[in-house]
């Protein structure tokens, strides 16, 4: 039987080396986070996987890039969520995104699906569905929502990465609920 | 963390519904070469160091993340652990007193008391006894600040125990007097339980240490007490004269077992059971 000994260095630590110029520390970070984060991409982009690569990646050359300003021991991953979490915002506020844009902050910002047609993963109806859903929610909103149910971050930990209080937090978590349930029902979702 | 009321984070209303409807999106399987390519992009990208040293941290912090990691630290290391130690320890301040009645130099307590200490701080690190570990790399705690507070939390309880033991023994008997009795545990108990844990970080076997512990514990109690040929080319170490290198060594073998135990690579070895 084969036992695996925890690591016992946290995140925090690997931070820290990195930001001393100790660049193997980013390997473990990479194999900590990557995956997980191209998963949060992923939902950020609507669903397109080559874009959400793509976001991972510059979110770690950000890491890389502007790691001195990581305040240890401040949570790592919540700093590491926020970058990403702020690329994303960029790319749709982006020149080439501009026509997704509303005059309505908290308008719906829905991601570009189109680039996701071939995407066999998303061509059930039921899939199109979420996607939907969660395209048709204010980014604030969907941050928040697919922050705490698909990436599993407690409340506190998003407040940290998305830089708000708590009960801004579950403010949003609520009213973003409120918005799905009402997609739900547009859709007759009946579990 | 998570809806934790002490955090003054309420659970929010039930959505078991919003958890199945979004539930029906999987992200893809993550290819393994986007990794690759990751790595590889990284491999030459600008890595901005630090100029100037970390800012310190406020003490106020500090001694609130100390309290903190202590607090943490006693529900780890378990209630049997205190237990066992009391008892034990009772039972040496008892047997002790007993033999104040006759004429002799012999202090269980003494023998007793670093027995105790060792083979709780040999249980305190371990794959076996801390399934916590997987908390402490979550954590943003460094392990050896984690391992220093878990040392620091029992061997002060034991060290309260002694006191308290001695103490009542002062009290009770005539032929014992308090600074004589806290001269003859102190600094061996200090020993041991530092060679504990310092052996309990290098091999990662709690049982192992403890055996490799109470063996040199033995050699040398019965070195101290008796003349026999065999063991008398063997330096006793509980004499005055030899009580401060005891003590050097105690922090010499903490200080190895701190450092030891920031070295992450031998704890990410995979093995074989």
């Amino acid at each position: 039987m084969q036992q695996r000994v925890c690591a016992v260095v946290t995140d925090e630590e690997y931070g820290r080396r990195l930001q001393t110029g100790d660049r193997g520390a980013v390997g473990v970070l990479v194999e900590r986070h990557h995956a997980a984060l191209i998963g949060y991409l992923y939902r950020m982009t609507g669903g397109d996987s080559a874009l959400a690569e793509d976001l991972a990646q510059e979110t770690f050359v950000r890491v890389l890039r502007f790691i001195a300003q990581y305040r240890y021991p401040r949570p790592f991953k919540a700093w590491l969520y926020a970058i990403a979490t702020n690329i994303a915002r960029n790319h749709y506020n982006s020149a080439d995104q501009r026509h997704t844009l509303s005059a309505d902050p908290d308008a719906p910002e829905p991601p570009d699906d189109s680039a996701t047609l071939d995407d066999p993963l998303i061509h059930a109806d039921d899939v199109r569905a979420v996607i939907r859903a969660l395209a048709a929610l204010p980014a604030h909103q969907r941050e928040t929502i697919v922050l705490y149910y698909y990436q599993a971050l407690s409340i506190a930990e998003i407040a940290e990465t998305l830089a708000v209080p708590l009960g801004t937090i579950r403010s949003r978590l609520s009213l973003g609920i409120g918005r799905l349930r009402e997609k739900m029902k547009e859709v007759d979702y009946a579990p | 963390m998570r809806h934790d009321p002490r955090n003054g984070i309420p659970p929010p209303p039930p959505d078991d519904d919003v958890r199945a409807f979004l539930g029906r999106w999987s992200a893809p399987p993550v290819d393994p070469a986007a990794r690759t390519r990751l790595l590889d992009a990284l491999a030459d990208g600008p890595l901005a160091v630090l100029r100037t040293a970390p800012r310190p941290l406020p003490l106020a912090f500090r001694l609130r993340q100390a309290t903190l990691i202590v607090r943490a630290q006693r529900r780890i290391v378990g209630g049997v652990t205190w237990l066992a130690s009391l008892l034990v320890m009772a039972f040496g301040v008892w047997v002790t007193f007993l033999f104040s009645q006759f004429d002799t130099t012999v202090i269980p307590l003494a023998i007793i008391a670093p027995v105790v200490t060792a083979v709780g701080v040999a249980f305190l690190y371990g794959e076996e006894v801390d399934p916590a570990l997987e908390l402490q790399r979550a954590a943003p705690v460094s392990p050896r600040l984690v391992l220093l507070a878990r040392l620091a939390l029992l061997f002060g309880f034991d060290l309260v125990l002694a006191l308290t033991g001695s103490a009542i023994l002062a009290a009770s008997t005539t032929g014992l007097s308090l600074a004589p009795l806290i001269e003859a545990w102190l600094v061996p108990m200090t020993f041991l339980s530092a060679l504990a844990f310092w052996l309990s970080v290098l091999f990662f076997d709690p049982l192992l240490s403890m055996l490799i512990s109470m063996l040199a514990w033995v050699v040398i109690v019965v070195r101290h007490h008796f003349t026999h040929p065999v063991i008398l080319p063997l330096p006793d170490m509980l004499t005055p004269h030899t009580l401060p290198v005891l003590l050097i060594a105690a922090a010499g073998l903490v200080i190895a077992g701190l450092w030891l135990s920031e070295h992450d690579d031998r704890f990410m070895r995979i093995g074989h059971g």
